[in-house]
């Protein structure tokens, strides 16, 4: 046993204090980044020597940087990203789409609706008037453009939708790519014995990007090396990553994997909302917004047709509308043209306007299945606007769930200055310690020098 | 638990977020005075809204017809008050002219006779908004025409037409007076027809008619049965000596009656109405009513009646001619005045009956448009004060948590080392 000793442990704790202010002040310096994981330096004593009988202790030495995460929680906020970012993104399109409808308002269809027949119902009083039935024309016009404007405008937004869903499966499969590349260099570095903190800490925030995007089921191998499965289908491992495209059919959209024969089983994350909607939201009111205007266009001319024009000669069996198609509702250019082709009277009469008032009767008959054509369009609406409202209830509780989950997270693996502070200080005492240590050693050599 | 710094920053931009998102609902709110601005914010709220604004638009219209029709009616009824003025005129003349000593004056009253003719003339032919008022549907034409010699008037075809406008959804009412109801010769066919009657059985009918100069002719109607519910209608108009007007027999119609309530169902597949027959040729001019006919059980017994002689135009242009020449008109003249004097009271008290009608269904639409104001309201009104203390408390919130989070966030071991 010899001064020296006193050295060599001082010594190797300057050290392992040195190491550990180093890893908190990286800890203080991301404290701001949010995708950082805290690292906690854990300490263990040297090994004891065996001397003159006795167990002597050797001082302190680094056993771990500890990468302090929580994976019960991680997998909790990838399954609640999936549900999140489903539900936000429904509700954020299908909003768009309540905007188009501009409902309740005087600017939706619902009032042109009924201001197309209760024009029927003016002229039907004055039958022969031309300012009345211009006033016919103009309200079938105002409701064909607001037809129209919805149209195209549904129809703009599912070839953006389709559009988005294709940058999102360019993203996906970048960050597959990514993931795989980090995988097989984390294998590399823990057969080295090097914790690779920093590449774990960027797969786990590409994984999480991941799951907002689609649902995915993670699995870890016993090299820690992470298995990736879309909706059913395999996506990566250390080796290999997936190459996925967008994929239509049938006017519905998927997520298949290049050259593969199974789409995968969209159920969650961005990607879902945006099939959903681009397959089976979109082509679902633009549906039912075709079955109310056919319906119209039945029945108006069905009724139409029957009345005698105010042309000389008169004509009978006219359309009111040429027809509807591709979301287009046409009135007869002759009608347009001279608005005496209106035919609403039943008796070849001037004066007659039996037509009009049973056209203006229409807007209360039940004409498409059991319901009258505002009871339709107002279920629509009312079916989008609970649709948006579930998609809304979903994101803000599944918000809630995930911030609690992220604050679960913080709290377990992110920075409190205060603490690493709190450390600093610790460290800095034991470090002015050891130093104070081979200073007391140095005074012992000192006076036994001193002695000779 | 541990906090970290993190989850300070987060919670306090979680909490200012909602704050300020209840905030936005509420401005929202209280800028457009709506609680319902998307279809999301109540999907069967904004259903009834929408149903709500579509019956109140259709009531709207409804009120906005009744409004034209009221005014069309007020013309209708001024008309016939001035005629009845008139026709009292002419009646006091020929009162006056029953007196020996008036004769004499014969052209004088001659002339009076013509002046109150011309002011009939001028009101059957009165037009309100650019219709005529008197010419059934068909509105562009004048319903009454004075023929060239000036010595009859005809008229128009189609002037028998009802005017009709719905008052609600399923009420239609009649808004007009046709020249034919008010100045035509009418022809009623009323009683039954028996159901029973074996098939090619025939039942006749027959009545004196009049031309516009009051020669007279006779109408003589057959009823002959094809099938069940199912006539030939076909008629006929002889001259004194028996000979038919017509070259060839005018064209019979097809009757068919209800089978299960025995009211006539249709005219030549349309539904029955008046139907007009002009002979110009002879100057007649009438129409046939056989709306009121049935069929039952009974043996077949039809009534034939006539509301008048001649009408007043040619009446007048009779009674003239005769006062013209000197001649006392007999009482049977008189007394088809008189006739059309009743006739024109009941009739004047029938707009009097629509107008009525009308005003009391303008004010039941009123307040069923107050209803549903009022209940639109209940759905989608903001009360304006509860918005504006409950932006003022999350207004307050928002400057609570703020100025906690500008304690606590900056706060630090780091101030004190």
């Amino acid at each position: 046993m010899g001064v020296s000793r006193v050295f060599d442990i001082a010594r190797r704790s300057l050290s392992v204090y040195q190491k550990a202010l180093d890893a908190t002040s990286h800890n203080v310096a991301n404290a701001s980044n949010k995708d950082y994981t805290r690292q906690q330096v854990v300490f263990g004593a040297e090994k004891s020597e065996m001397n003159g009988g006795f167990m002597w202790g050797t001082g302190v030495r680094l056993t771990e940087m500890l990468r302090v995460r929580d994976n019960l929680t991680d997998v909790q906020i990838r399954t609640t990203n999936q549900k999140y970012y489903s539900s936000n993104k429904q509700s954020q399109l299908i909003g768009q789409i309540e905007q188009v409808f501009a409902e309740p308002s005087d600017l939706g269809m619902s009032n042109l609706i009924t201001r197309f027949f209760n024009s029927w119902q003016e002229l039907s009083v004055t039958p022969n008037s031309i300012t009345l039935r211009q006033n016919v024309i103009q309200t079938a016009q105002q409701l064909s453009s607001k037809n129209q404007s919805i149209n195209q405008y549904l129809d703009q937004m599912r070839s953006d939708v389709k559009a988005e869903f294709g940058d999102n499966v360019k993203m996906l499969n970048s960050y597959l790519k990514e993931i795989q590349g980090l995988n097989s260099q984390i294998f590399e570095q823990s057969t080295k014995g090097v914790a690779a903190n920093e590449l774990l800490d960027r797969r786990d925030l590409l994984i999480d990007k991941v799951s907002t995007m689609t649902n995915i089921n993670v699995a870890y191998d016993s090299v820690n090396s992470a298995t990736i499965s879309i909706g059913g289908v395999y996506a990566v491992d250390r080796f290999t990553a997936i190459e996925f495209t967008a994929f239509e059919e049938d006017g519905r959209i998927s997520l298949k994997p290049l050259g593969g024969q199974v789409s995968a089983m969209l159920s969650g994350g961005e990607m879902s909302a945006l099939a959903d909607t681009f397959s089976n939201k979109i082509p679902k009111y633009m549906g039912t917004l075709d079955s109310v205007m056919s319906a119209l266009v039945e029945s108006v001319n069905g009724i139409h047709s029957k009345g005698y024009s105010i042309t000389a000669p008169q004509k009978t069996g006219v359309n009111f509308f040429e027809g509807y198609s591709d979301g287009e509702l046409k009135i007869n250019q002759d009608i347009l043209n001279d608005p005496r082709f209106i035919a609403i009277s039943a008796d070849g009469n001037s004066g007659n306007g039996d037509i009009a008032s049973q056209l203006a009767a229409l807007s209360t008959n039940k004409i498409v299945d059991g319901s009258t054509l505002l009871e339709v369009y107002a279920n629509l609406i009312s079916e989008i606007g609970n649709e948006k409202s579930t998609a809304d209830y979903l994101s803000e509780s599944n918000k809630i769930v995930l911030d609690k989950l992220e604050e679960q997270k913080s709290s377990y693996s992110g920075v409190s200055i205060d603490e690493e502070m709190t450390n600093i200080i610790k460290f800095q005492r034991s470090y002015d310690a050891s130093a104070k240590l081979v200073k007391i050693a140095d005074e012992m050599l000192q006076t036994i020098i001193n002695m000779v | 638990m541990r906090i970290s710094d993190q989850m300070l920053a987060n919670k306090y931009l979680t909490n200012m977020n909602s704050t300020k998102s209840k905030m936005g609902k509420l401005q929202q709110q209280i800028a457009t005075q709506q609680k319902i601005n998307n279809p999301s914010d109540s999907p069967s709220g904004t259903a009834s809204l929408i149903r709500l604004g579509s019956q109140f638009e259709s009531t709207q219209t409804y009120i906005n017809s009744i409004t034209r029709s009221l005014a069309f009616l007020n013309e209708t009824q001024f008309a016939m008050d001035t005629m009845q003025n008139e026709i009292n005129n002419v009646m006091v003349k020929l009162v006056d002219f029953a007196n020996p000593t008036a004769q004499q004056n014969n052209a004088l009253f001659a002339d009076q006779i013509d002046k109150s003719l011309s002011i009939i003339m001028d009101l059957a032919n009165y037009q309100s908004d650019g219709k005529y008022i008197f010419g059934g549907t068909d509105t562009t034409k004048a319903p009454f025409l004075v023929s060239d010699d000036g010595n009859s008037v005809s008229f128009e075809s189609n002037s028998s037409g009802e005017q009709k406008i719905k008052t609600s959804t399923n009420i239609t009412q009649k808004i007009n007076i046709s020249g034919r109801e008010l100045f035509g010769t009418i022809v009623s066919e009323s009683g039954a027809m028996d159901k029973t009657a074996a098939l090619g059985s025939v039942v006749n009918s027959s009545t004196k008619i009049y031309d516009a100069t009051g020669n007279e002719y006779t109408l003589n109607m057959q009823y002959l049965k094809l099938d069940n519910n199912k006539y030939q209608f076909s008629y006929d108009i002889v001259d004194g000596d028996s000979n038919s007007i017509y070259g060839a027999p005018p064209s019979s119609s097809e009757l068919i009656f209800d089978d299960a309530t025995g009211n006539l169902k249709t005219i030549n597949g349309e539904s029955p109405a008046i139907f007009d027959i002009k002979f110009p040729e002879n100057k007649i001019n009438f129409s046939i009513d056989m709306r009121s006919l049935k069929e039952n059980a009974a043996p077949s017994s039809i009534t034939t009646s006539v509301n008048q002689k001649n009408d007043i135009f040619n009446t007048l242009i009779i009674i003239r001619e005769k006062i013209k020449a000197g001649e006392v008109p007999d009482e049977d003249l008189t007394n088809q005045v008189k006739t059309f004097f009743n006739h024109l009271l009941n009739k004047t008290s029938e707009v009097g009956a629509m107008i009525n009608q009308l005003g009391n269904t303008e004010e039941m639409l009123n307040n069923q448009m107050t209803n549903m104001q009022n209940l639109a309201a209940s759905i989608n009104e903001v009360d304006l004060a509860k918005a504006i203390l409950e932006l003022q408390q999350q207004d307050y919130l928002l400057q609570f948590s703020n100025k906690v989070a500008s304690m606590i966030l900056p706060r630090s071991i780091l101030d004190y080392m």
